[in-house]
């Protein structure tokens, strides 16, 4: 409502409801702020805080399935920390643990390597471009339960992969007899099988994002190293790598944090064998409780899970942080049609050069 | 190991085949004409029963004198029906007092194995109804089967503990849960349903009151009614075994004469001598994979004493990591080299595919080869076909103080338990159906069905006609001799799912050379301690001592 | 130069041919295999490479179009419909719940700064945990309320799991969105509440399809969680894949092909759509394009 014509002005600010007042009457801008999270907020108490507590409550008891009595009177068996030793000092527990890391660190590092490659194997623009990107997108869609068990099928000793390497090096080269390689079976192999299987699915990912990266990279700054002489490794260490440097710092996080908790795809690849060789953390918990019924042991082991994980969450949020505040930063310059730089554009742009 | 479609062929019915079954399905599915009864609520359309000319038929068959229940219909029937004063008459009567003499509905819910339901929704033999329907006419209880995969099983059953979820009366065990679930409420104490209603387990089953001690019941007391008859059986190509040319050859190299191994020391030699990968031939293709293989270790452990090597002593200690245990598990691991590869993840559908297709001279199976494999289009795949050579035999054994000791495993076993958390109205009703299920005249009547896979476990059974011409009367003759030399897993003790799983992963990692046999008995050892420790050591000699008496004391 | 970029595209190309080839190749073997017939899914001693007998079916076992000669394939059996419809309820209601609670968080976040700095990373946290650790006591809980098994058990746990994502999302279009707009709605007499409803969220309906859909593959995708909180009545797709992988049931490639790629259509579809905003909601809105 505007002010009539002939008040005063001190009397005639544009009707405008005070901060915070709202049709609630009166609640301050807190208040509403608070409104609007507390259905979340619910949600997670219950869905999330609450099981939590009770997995904190069992991990001090020696509750198991077939102990007889409900959840609630677990304290009947109350062993203080037990299960928290048994845990620590346990091989399976902490050989999980360096099983976890290492798929982590091989499948994110590999992932890394090959998305980047990708990457600038798709900077510029040629003939079924778009058709190709599909063709690399399509892996990260699959449901990672149907990725394990086409990489189940496809690993199988008289398999598909066995016989095409088969062909390559014996048919083809000469060099070797048949091959069977039993990637399932062997218990050295089997992790790497797993490793694959989620290479091939996430790596679409890292391609994503890098070429992302790579197409908003400043081209005039490009095109100057480039006319004084700077070689593609020169530029990829001291330009490209440093100014994406927040990029991939995010990517490699996002994904260690979902890769560490991975269990669909290596359970129905491998359901955590033969014997433990696959058994990543998850898959350990998840045997724990499915196969040992011993859920009082399994919270306590997945309790000391969660303090190492949020260990390392807080130094991993930094940089998640980092980037979120510069994109508030940019967005608090004045307008002036930021643009979002589209591949299509970009490759408008490169196709120009 | 071929794949080929086409169904089973069911011996007793000239049924169109059904086509294009796979390999998993010949397993679960028979080749009778009918449909099954409502699962879960599905109304079942019966291909050749409608409801009309159902009943005429039923109506049209008088039972023999005296008889007050049992199949009509075909020939033979009367040996299926029984008068008032036998475990299924008692079961009968009992029920009827629920349903008000037959005139009020009783619905009831089981769930079982998706690869048995068959033997009691399908109608066998030819012009019979099916076991459920037939409880349906004589007592109108209906039971509602709800099917699930053997290996769900377990997951199935912690999460009705865990939510107490009492919609299913009857739940599947096995024999190795039964402790676990008596103690965790899972199970109700049958005892007084027992002792009122009478069943006949201990006259008819193979093995006697061990049996049903073995099968039947936890620290003394009943807990759930057993169905099946999962003895492992030793199989041999008899063809193989007979050919001249393989006895000479095997004679001059080993020096005795070829013939089904009665010692693990022949075992080998045997193993070794029909091992001809270029052939696709396998010596022994028995079970190695987790959650299955570990009963072939077993076989080879408790055959080292007289009478049984024992997996715990009195004291609850575990005997596994002596001598025996450690040369089990050598010889468990070098019978990696007679069998397929990638046996590691391969299980029991895929051994039988590979015996049927000639794949091997030797295997411990279930009972039921003799039942799927014979003729069967889908599974009797080899070229000559080889069905008709498959004999059986006890296990091999060993050479103790003098005597020969041989042992079989009986595992898994399609138990059933009333759930306890069920409503209590029900808890009667449900044990009486399964006193009925386990009574000499139906179970012997319905084990001949080749829909499904729960094998004989009584003696009547094992002479019964129908059963024999399904499960061939040489394996039924060779049963009554297997049954006495079977030993128990590790049962009827609380925790036995965690001792076997400890076993188990053990194994796996000693198969895959990841440790050696003495480290992998060590650790077993060391992780049955704890647990035993953890469970309490009292309540754990309590029960190995009660279960001694379900073990064999039978020598040769 | 010319020879060099040549020999350079040459190179390109030919790396872009080879890491397609294999990166295709899964989905490829899969696809054949689901037309395969029996004898075809894993013959001894040789591989096939095209069906040479193709088939549809592995699709009508798995759809319940059992021909009339295939019968006895009991219901729990390879009849997918069932848990495929469980599926699609269970995601789009998990889905309809995050959004609601999500977008109004992820408004007061936005907006009013709700729960303070590390509020959005407090969310994130949550999502480092491994579910399996508290599938347990939610299973209990669960059961304790009677939602075991059951459609509104499995939303309200999907929900919690994709809240965090939803946040991230929403508030990264939230952030993107000038402030002015909202408040000229309130300038104009509308309340907080008004304001809200219609001028903010009617800006953001890209932003908020793109990631309905997203949330819906997540869900989709969902395998622990269904494996353990549902049982026959409610049982998903994913989880009755592994079903028929269980060793009692041998391996039947064919049905289990042919529900894969059933199973895969949806988000490859919705995958599609979006395509724009998956970088940014599989990174929480940290990186637009």
């Amino acid at each position: 409502m505007e002010a009539p014509a002939g008040i005063p002005a001190r009397q005639a600010p544009p009707k405008r409801r005070l901060p915070g007042s709202s049709a609630f009457g009166g609640r301050s801008e807190k208040g509403i702020a608070q409104v609007l999270v507390t259905p979340g907020q619910l949600l997670l108490l219950f869905l999330i805080g609450f099981p939590a507590g009770v997995a904190i409550y069992i991990s001090f008891t020696n509750y198991t399935a077939t102990t007889g009595y409900p959840w609630y009177d677990a304290y009947k068996g109350w062993i203080w920390f037990d299960n928290y030793w048994e845990a620590l000092s346990s091989g399976g527990f902490w050989s999980s643990i360096w099983r976890t890391l290492l798929v982590s660190v091989l499948a994110v590092g590999i992932e890394f390597a090959l998305g980047l490659i990708l990457a600038f194997l798709f900077l510029r623009e040629f003939r079924a471009r778009g058709i190709l990107m599909v063709v690399f997108l399509l892996p990260m869609m699959v449901v990672p339960a149907v990725t394990g068990f086409i990489f189940y099928m496809i690993f199988q000793t008289s398999g598909p992969l066995n016989a095409a390497l088969t062909f390559i090096f014996d048919t083809v080269l000469g060099i070797t007899g048949p091959i069977h390689i039993p990637w399932l079976s062997d218990p050295s192999i089997a992790i790497y099988s797993v490793i694959m299987a989620d290479i091939w699915q996430w790596t679409p990912l890292m391609f994503l994002i890098f070429l992302s990266g790579l197409v908003a990279l400043p081209e005039d700054q490009m095109n100057q190293a480039r006319i004084l002489g700077a070689g593609f490794w020169h530029q990829l260490r001291y330009l490209v790598l440093p100014m994406m440097k927040p990029i991939i710092l995010i990517a490699l996080i996002i994904r260690s944090i979902e890769v560490f908790k991975i269990f669909d795809s290596d359970w129905l690849l491998t359901r955590g064998g033969p014997g433990d060789a696959t058994t990543t953390i998850s898959v350990y918990l998840y045997r724990q409780i499915n196969e040992n019924y011993r859920y009082g042991y399994a919270s306590a082991a997945a309790i000391i899970v969660l303090i190492m994980v949020s260990a390392f969450a807080i130094r991993a949020i930094r940089p998640i942080e980092a980037a979120q505040e510069e994109t508030f930063e940019e967005l608090i310059k004045p307008e002036d049609g930021g643009e979002e730089l589209h591949i299509e554009d970009a490759i408008a742009t490169e196709a120009q050069v | 190991m071929e794949h080929d479609e086409t169904g089973v062929q069911n011996p007793d019915m000239d049924e169109p085949e059904s086509k294009r079954v796979s390999r998993g399905k010949l397993l679960k599915v028979a080749g009778a004409a009918g449909a099954g009864i409502a699962f879960g609520g599905l109304a079942g359309t019966a291909k050749a029963w409608t409801p009309s000319s159902r009943n005429a038929v039923l109506a049209n068959k008088k039972l023999a004198k005296g008889m007050i229940g049992g199949p009509t219909g075909f020939d033979g029937a009367e040996r299926y029906q029984y008068g008032p004063n036998t475990a299924a008459g008692r079961a009968i009567l009992g029920l009827k007092k629920f349903t008000n003499n037959g005139k009020k509905r009783l619905d009831l819910k089981m769930r079982m194995w998706n690869g048995a339901t068959g033997q009691l929704s399908v109608p066998f033999p030819k012009g019979a109804p099916s076991v459920a329907d037939q409880l349906l006419k004589e007592a109108n209880v209906k039971l509602h089967l709800t099917a699930i995969a053997p290996t769900d099983q377990i997951t199935k059953n912690l999460q009705t503990i865990a939510t107490r979820d009492g919609s299913n009366q009857i739940l599947i065990s096995s024999i190795e849960d039964n402790g676990d679930y008596a103690e965790a409420g899972l199970a109700r104490n049958l005892d007084a349903f027992v002792a009122t209603h009478k069943p006949d387990w201990d006259q008819d089953f193979a093995g006697g009151k061990v049996a049903v001690a073995m099968q039947n019941q936890y620290a003394g007391s009943y807990y759930a009614v057993s169905l099946d008859g999962d003895y492992q059986v030793w199989v041999y190509r008899q063809d193989l075994f007979d050919n001249a040319k393989n006895q000479k050859d095997f004679k001059a190299k080993y020096g005795y004469d070829l013939a089904f191994p009665t010692t693990w020391q022949q075992h080998a030699d045997i193993a070794t001598f029909f091992t001809r990968p270029s052939e696709k031939l396998y010596g022994s293709i028995d079970l190695k994979n987790p959650y299955w293989g570990y009963c072939n270790w077993m076989m080879r452990y408790v055959s080292s004493a007289n009478p049984n090597q024992y997996y715990f002593d009195l004291n609850a200690k575990p005997l596994i990591n002596g001598p025996a245990g450690i040369q089990a598990t050598k010889e468990h691991v070098a019978s990696m080299a007679w069998t397929y590869p990638d046996t590691l993840s391969k299980g029991w559908p895929e051994e039988y595919a590979a015996m049927g297709a000639g794949n091997a001279a030797m295997a411990s199976m279930f009972s039921n080869v003799t039942k799927f494999i014979p003729g069967n289009p889908g599974l009797d795949t080899a070229n000559p076909k080889i069905g008709s050579f498959l004999r059986t035999e006890v296990a091999p054994g060993r050479m103790v103080g003098g005597k020969l000791i041989r042992r079989s495993i009986i595992y898994f076993n399609n138990q059933f338990v009333v759930n306890a958390f069920s409503n209590k109205a029900l808890h009667e009703p449900a044990y009486l159906v399964l006193q009925w299920l386990s009574s000499k005249s139906i179970f012997d009547w319905f084990t001949g069905n080749p829909a499904g896979y729960m094998d004989p476990n009584h003696t009547s059974a094992l002479n019964d006609p129908l059963v024999r011409s399904s499960y061939k009367p040489y394996a039924c003759d060779k049963l009554k001799e297997i049954i006495p030399h079977t030993a128990p897993p590790i049962l009827a003790i609380r925790g036995a799912r965690e001792y076997t799983q400890a076993l188990d992963n053990n194994l796996q990692k000693a198969l895959t050379k990841q440790i050696s046999p003495e480290q992998a008995m060590a650790n077993t050892a060391a992780a049955w301690e704890k647990t035993t420790n953890r469970i309490g050591r009292a309540k754990q000699i309590a029960a190995i001592k009660a279960n001694r008496a379900a073990w064999p004391q039978i020598t040769g | 130069m010319q020879g060099r970029s040549t020999l350079k595209g040459i190179g390109r190309a030919a790396a872009i041919i080879l890491l397609g080839a294999l990166f295709l190749f899964p989905l490829y073997w899969m696809v054949t295999m689901s037309f395969k017939p029996q004898e075809e899914w894993n013959p001894v001693g040789k591989t096939i490479w095209w069906p040479q007998n193709p088939t549809l079916d592995n699709f009508k076992q798995v759809l319940g179009m059992t021909s009339q000669n295939t019968q006895f394939f009991q219901a729990s059996n390879t009849d997918a419909t069932q848990p495929i419809i469980h599926s699609f309820i269970a995601a789009g209601g998990g889905t309809i719940l995050a959004l609601i609670a999500g977008v109004l968080a992820a408004y007061g976040i936005a907006r009013f700064r709700a729960g303070g700095r590390m509020l959005p990373f407090q969310i994130l946290q949550l999502r480092m945990f491994p579910p399996v650790a508290i599938i347990i006591p939610l299973l209990i809980m669960l059961a304790y309320i009677h939602l075991f098994d059951t459609f509104w058990g499995l939303w309200l746990v999907y929900a919690a799991v994709t809240f965090a994502f939803v946040v991230w999302l929403m508030r990264s279009f939230f952030q993107e969105l000038p402030r002015e707009i909202g408040e000229a709605a309130i300038v104009d007499g509308c309340s907080q509440w008004g304001a809200f409803f219609k001028a903010v969220l009617p800006n953001v309906k890209g932003g908020l399809a793109a990631t309905a859909l997203f949330v819906f593959i997540l869900n989709w995708s969902d395998f622990l969680i269904a494996l353990v909180l549902t049982t026959g009545k409610t049982m998903t797709a994913p989880v009755f894949l592994n079903s028929l992988q269980s060793a009692a049931a041998g391996q039947e490639y064919g049905p289990q092909a042919a529900l894969g790629l059933i199973l895969i259509l949806p988000p490859a579809i919705l995958g599609f759509a979006i395509q724009r905003y998956l970088v940014r909601g599989l990174t929480f809105g940290a990186i637009k394009r």
